[in-house]
């Protein structure tokens, strides 16, 4: 969710700024309109008042025109003309006595009659007409007017006239007044400023000029037109208007009218009205430049922090996806809060409320037994005290009820007492695919350590176990046959030897067929192979070798059987190699003269059968210290001993391992020099005695003997039929298969006399079922009909079923599923009997 | 054999180490008779045969899937099989169709279980 390119944040401060800006801006332009009114407020005043100073000056040179008119008039009336200029010469005199020397040329125009200071002379060149002022003079008798700038052409100097016409005569008088006589009294001489300061007349012409700097005069004189122009057109009336001076500077202009059409004019440099105003721009310009600095620095921080935050933000989400429940919870107000919830739960609880309620809430669909554990877990206090004691992630795995089923779940307290001191983050995961891959891992793990261990170290303890446990019957054959020897004209006692001989020459092979068999399976299993045992007889074969043993080590050998005789469920083997080890080591750790006693009696625990055998010596014990790790393979006790003792430590380990498959236990009391008790209890399960059976030990299948045999089988299910085919011709017989009764006669009469060593016949087939197939193969007249050995495969266990069999001719049944090593037996067994030797 | 898929197997009823044991550890043969047992028809003969009423055929297919059963070491339909072949050679018709649904859905789990083998 990041579909702008910036915070709204940024655009706060691009606005706020923008508004500081705009801000500034009117400010400073208000500022500078308020100073320029300012500015004109002050030229106009100043611009008045040097326009009354030159009135005051204009009015003194009206009155004196108007003194000098008046006395004209008045000699005039009095006198003829040269009286007159008599006395106007003295009014000339006077006036350079009054106004200064040279600063006003008087004289009086009258007729074709000039009077100057020189005297009364008449005009020649200089027509008065010519002039305008003369003229308006004329025409406007008693006024006095002015002319405007020109050269005089005497000395060529700017001046200008004033002039009054006479009331009673046609003569004027007139003062050529040098312009420089019109400067500002009030200004001062040493005024340094810009601003500058200008009298022209009507049109524009220079009077007087004050400015900083100087310029070439025919440049000012167009300046100053341009200024006068521009006030007739009012061009300045505006606060805000100016002129591009010579310079080319803005300046405002301000001006003040003569009584006389003249004007004052005032200039004042815009940047002298705005000074202050610049330093003050300089001010907010400085302030704004850090204020925007700051601003971008800022929003340049803020920018990347927000993005920061936002991916913070993102990764906590995508986290929080992971998980099933999340919640807050305040221990110190005992509430909560909800963070995450999943849709399941929604509607039942507040968002937010006790916590108590969620904790009862949570708990109510926990697996019952894990219900109370959570609950007292997650209380308040518990995790109170899990934040006390900073046990941080503290959880665990539970089962709750989910759509109906039980999924795992974990649950986890987290805190940061930093962050938020109060408070801790309840977290639900849901892990039903963790725990089931972990607990299948597990399983695999287990599996594969414990098939490890069988394949690799029990294979070695096996082959160590059994190379040691060969060592007795082969001992025991040695043994007899010594004996034997011995005793050769005893018939009785000589066949007692020969019998034991033989119970131990078999008890050696089956150990060997157990060292094929482990070879044979890629794990070290050891299954027992429980069948039905008469438990004393067997346990009386096992210990009739050391009997012997005892005769010839002359050790005292002592037997207490206190059972009857019992039918039970047992491996033959496994517990003849228990006792094996027992009294191996018990014969092995005794001296001449030595007791050895065996006890075997039935204990009754909880109704279950169990016996307690007990093997006991007189021997050389085991010490204390020994004693914890008899059990522990490859162990044995170096100790100094008379005698070099034969094995390889693995005797009490098999033992043990034996017993714990058997479910039963082995203990052991021992003292140093006293010997040694192992007493162990098995329990059994019973089996109903089964008298009718002929060889009540049956032998391991002859499987060399079933090498080659060819079966005829006759089975129409394809499932049987291909686990039949594929055990037999695994333990290498040849197979021919018929799919039903009739089939497998056609079979048998196809082949040759004795081709087949045995049929295997199952019962119900479509065609011609087994018993009739049976019959057709007995009626058919060749040497090997009556004798083929015809195995019924039944699963019917019904009485008459198995008559039908027999009444059908067939040798012997089978009931389904096939136990494979009875058939080997059976087959191994009517080989034998149909006088067949096994064919290689 | 892994654990997964022995679990699958025990879970559609098949004691698979009574399997593997009467094939004397032939993991291979024990795989392809299990991959066999979809084929098998005396499943739909004896449903077929129990919905005819035909006694005979019905006592034959069960007793054959009881046979197949066995071998296949399928714990579930087998004792149950057994208890059909013997009530309908008792003639007890009605328990035997009784049986139907359970054997139905034994065979239908020991199905699922073999297809699931790769």
């Amino acid at each position: 969710m990041r579909s702008r390119l910036f915070p709204y944040g940024i655009y706060f401060n691009i606005v706020l700024f923008l508004m500081v800006v705009v801000l500034c801006g009117t400010g400073m332009y208000i500022f500078r309109d308020v100073l320029l009114k300012n500015a004109r407020s002050t030229g106009m005043t100043t611009a008045s008042n040097y326009a009354a100073e030159e009135k005051n000056r204009l009015s003194v040179y009206e009155t004196l025109l108007a003194f000098g008119a008046a006395s004209t008039d008045t000699r005039l009336q009095e006198g003829d003309e040269k009286y007159m200029a008599q006395y106007m010469s003295i009014f000339f005199d006077r006036l350079q006595l009054v106004l200064g020397k040279d600063m006003v040329r008087p004289y009086i125009v009258l007729n074709d009659m000039v009077l100057t200071r020189n005297g009364l002379s008449e005009l020649t060149r200089w027509r008065p007409e010519d002039r305008g002022w003369y003229r308006r003079a004329m025409e406007q008798p008693g006024k006095t007017v002015f002319s405007g700038v020109y050269n005089d052409i005497l000395t060529g100097e700017p001046v200008i006239t004033a002039a009054r016409r006479c009331q009673m005569s046609d003569s004027v008088i007139a003062f050529d007044i040098f312009s420089h006589n019109f400067h500002f009294e009030l200004l001062p001489e040493d005024y340094e400023s810009d601003d500058s300061f200008f009298l022209c007349d009507a049109k524009g012409t220079l009077l007087y000029r004050h400015t900083s700097t100087d310029f070439p005069d025919g440049l000012v004189k167009s300046y100053a037109e341009r200024l006068v122009r521009g006030i007739r057109n009012g061009d300045f009336e505006s606060y805000d208007s100016h002129i591009l001076d010579l310079e080319g500077q803005k300046r405002a202009v301000y001006y003040s009218p003569v009584s006389n059409g003249w004007y004052v004019i005032l200039t004042v440099p815009y940047a002298d009205i705005l000074k202050q105003m610049n330093l003050l721009c300089g001010l907010f310009a400085l302030a704004t430049g850090v204020f925007f600095v700051l601003l971008v620095f800022y929003s340049l921080r803020f920018v990347r922090e927000n993005a920061r935050l936002g991916r913070i933000n993102e990764t906590v989400r995508v986290l929080g996806n992971s998980y099933y429940a999340l919640y807050r919870v305040n221990f110190t107000n005992n509430t909560y809060e909800t963070i995450k919830r999943p849709d399941d739960v929604g509607g039942k609880l507040p968002l937010s409320g006790c916590y108590d309620d969620l904790l009862r809430d949570i708990a109510s669909d926990i697996e019952p037994g894990t219900r109370e554990e959570y609950e007292r877990n997650f209380s308040c206090e518990s995790i109170r005290s899990l934040v006390a004691r900073r046990v941080n992630d503290f959880g665990g795995e539970f089962r709750r009820l989910c759509d109906g089923e039980y999924r795992w779940f974990s649950v986890h307290v987290l805190f940061d007492r930093t962050l938020v001191p109060e408070e801790v983050v309840l977290c639900f995961r849901e892990v039903e695919q963790e725990m089931q891959r972990q607990l299948q891992e597990r399983k695999l793990l287990q599996d594969s350590l414990e098939s490890a261990q069988r394949s690799e170290k029990a294979k070695q303890a096996f082959f160590s176990s059994m190379s040691h446990d060969m060592r007795t019957p082969v001992n025991a054959i040695i043994g007899m046959s010594e004996l034997l020897s011995r005793k050769l004209d005893d018939r009785a006692q000589a066949e007692n030897y020969l019998e034991k001989i033989r119970f131990s020459a078999k008890q050696l092979k089956s150990l060997i067929d157990d060292i094929l068999n482990m070879s044979r399976m890629a794990q070290g299993k050891l299954a027992l192979n429980n069948r039905e045992l008469e438990l004393r007889s067997c346990l009386s074969e096992c210990l009739d070798p050391y009997v012997v043993q005892a005769e010839m080590e002359d050790k005292d050998f002592r037997v207490n059987m206190d059972i009857e005789s019992t039918w039970v469920m047992a491996d033959p083997l496994r517990l003849s190699q228990l006792m094996n080890n027992l009294l191996s080591n018990a014969f092995k750790f005794t001296s001449r003269g030595d007791t050895v006693s065996v006890s075997v009696s039935p204990v009754e625990m909880g109704g279950v059968l169990k016996y307690k055998i007990e093997v006991s010596d007189t021997g050389t014990g085991i010490s204390e210290e020994f004693l914890p790790h008899l059990f522990e393979p490859y162990t044995r006790e170096t100790r100094f001993s008379a005698r070099h003792v034969a094995g390889t430590g693995l005797g009490m380990p098999i033992a043990k391992s034996l017993v714990e498959q058997m479910n039963g236990e082995i203990r052991v009391e021992s003292e140093l020099g006293r010997g040694s008790t192992f007493t162990v209890v098995l329990p059994f399960a019973a089996a109903k005695p089964e008298k009718k059976k002929e060889t009540p030990p049956p032998a391991e299948p002859d499987m060399d003997a079933l090498r080659g045999m060819r079966i005829l089988l006759a089975e129409d299910n394809m499932v049987n039929m291909e686990l039949a085919a594929e055990m037999l011709s695994m333990n290498g017989m040849e197979v021919t298969q018929a799919w039903n009764g009739l089939e497998a006669v056609e079979q048998f009469a196809a082949s040759s006399p004795f081709f087949f060593h045995a049929v295997l016949m199952d019962m119900q087939m479509p065609e011609m079922d087994g018993c009739e197939a049976a019959k057709h193969i007995r009626a058919m007249d060749r040497p090997d009909a009556p004798s083929v050995p015809i195995i019924a495969v039944t699963a019917n266990a019904f009485a008459e079923d198995i008559a039908a069999t027999a009444a059908a001719g067939m040798n012997v049944h089978i009931a389904k599923p096939i136990d494979f090593r009875l058939l080997f037996r059976m087959l191994t067994n009517l080989a034998k009997q149909a006088g067949r030797p096994p064919q290689s | 054999m892994d654990s997964q898929t022995k679990d699958m197997l025990e879970k559609g009823g098949i004691g698979v180490d009574s399997l593997l044991e009467r094939c004397m550890g032939n993991e291979a043969l024990m795989l392809r008779l299990l991959k066999k047992f979809p084929a098998d028809a005396s499943f739909a003969k004896l449903c077929e045969a129990m919905e005819k009423g035909d006694d005979a055929a019905a006592v034959e297919a069960s007793h054959t899937l009881k046979g197949v059963a066995g071998n296949l070491s399928l714990g579930v339909l087998f004792p149950l099989l057994e208890k059909q072949v013997h009530s309908l050679r008792a003639g007890d018709r009605a328990a035997a169709q009784a049986l139907m649904p359970d054997i139905e859905s034994a065979h239908a789990a020991a199905l699922r279980a073999v297809e699931g083998l790769a």
